[in-house]
């Protein structure tokens, strides 16, 4: 078991890839701390099982992942705050279009849960197609097809939406 | 760059990592430290109860050893009391027999002398 101060350097390392899934997924700053904070905890209690430091970031994405889907499930059944409640959260970047980004959030938000931690995964973590299916322990192949529909689904949504601002028409 | 790719940078853009909140590590550690002391406190006491338990165990086994062997003992002490009882009564019956034929052929007394070798 890692003593406190290697521990909080994996905390640290990871805190900002944790969280910003369960934000992605959740819209919801407090659940996603809340999300985090259990993620790591069952860290902290399994991490005498992993085989090395580098599995590290790989059990976060999978139980992060697999954590948020549950509670988008639950969301289902009891509404939370709606997503125009939702406060969005300080962006490291400074030049980008909000309003765009926000509809996008907002439409990614509006996918089923195991396509929206699909979309996160792929997108804000960048892991390629083989990666999410170890994350998801699905098969390569559902991931690429699902993926695929996933994003064109996306597109049309937010062409139909037709913002003026957005850069998303079709030329 | 084609519309398909340009949606997939805009993508990657919108989700872009955030900021987790301030002060989340400490949060985070602050419950891991807590835990911890449970699990111990929790080891500590389980600890204590399993030895309590042997104490118990080996209490309980000691007592039944003893009211075992004080049982034993009893039944031995009832045992040689009762032969003793009936060879009390052998012998009772046996010096009364002889008495009444001795009173039979006349003898009132029988005077018994040291006999020295």
């Amino acid at each position: 078991m890692a003593t406190l101060p290697e521990f909080a350097e994996i905390v640290r390392e990871h805190q900002g890839m944790v969280f910003s899934l369960a934000f992605h997924a959740l819209q919801d700053r407090a659940a996603a701390e809340d999300l985090s904070q259990e993620v790591f905890l069952s860290l902290h209690e399994n991490l005498h099982r992993l085989e090395s430091p580098g599995h590290v970031k790989h059990w976060l994405a999978r139980v992060a992942s697999n954590r948020a889907i549950d509670e988008i499930r639950k969301r289902k059944f009891r509404r939370g705050p709606s997503l125009e409640q939702v406060p969005e959260p300080r962006a490291k970047a400074g030049e980008r279009d909000l309003l765009l980004s926000r509809q996008l959030r907002r439409t990614v938000a509006s996918l089923p849960a195991a396509a929206r931690v699909m979309i996160i995964l792929r997108f804000q973590e960048d892991l390629e197609l083989a990666e999410i299916a170890r994350v998801l322990e699905i098969p390569v192949q559902t991931v690429k097809s699902r993926l695929h529909r996933s994003v064109n689904l996306l597109r049309e949504k937010m062409l139909r939406r037709q913002a003026p601002a957005s850069e998303v028409k079709q030329a | 760059m084609n519309d398909f790719n340009r949606f997939e940078d805009q993508l990657r853009e919108s989700l872009r990592r955030v900021e987790p909140p301030a002060g989340l590590e400490q949060r985070i550690l602050a419950r891991v430290e807590a835990r911890t002391q449970a699990h111990s406190r929790f080891a500590r006491r389980r600890w204590l109860a399993l030895a309590a338990s042997v104490v118990l165990v080996v209490s309980a086994g000691s007592f039944g050893l003893h009211w075992r062997q004080e049982q034993v003992r009893r039944q031995q002490a009832e045992d040689a009391r009762r032969k003793l009882v009936f060879a009390l009564q052998l012998t009772s019956e046996q010096v009364s027999r002889v008495e009444e034929q001795l009173r039979a052929i006349g003898v009132q007394r029988i005077d018994v002398t040291e006999v020295s070798q």
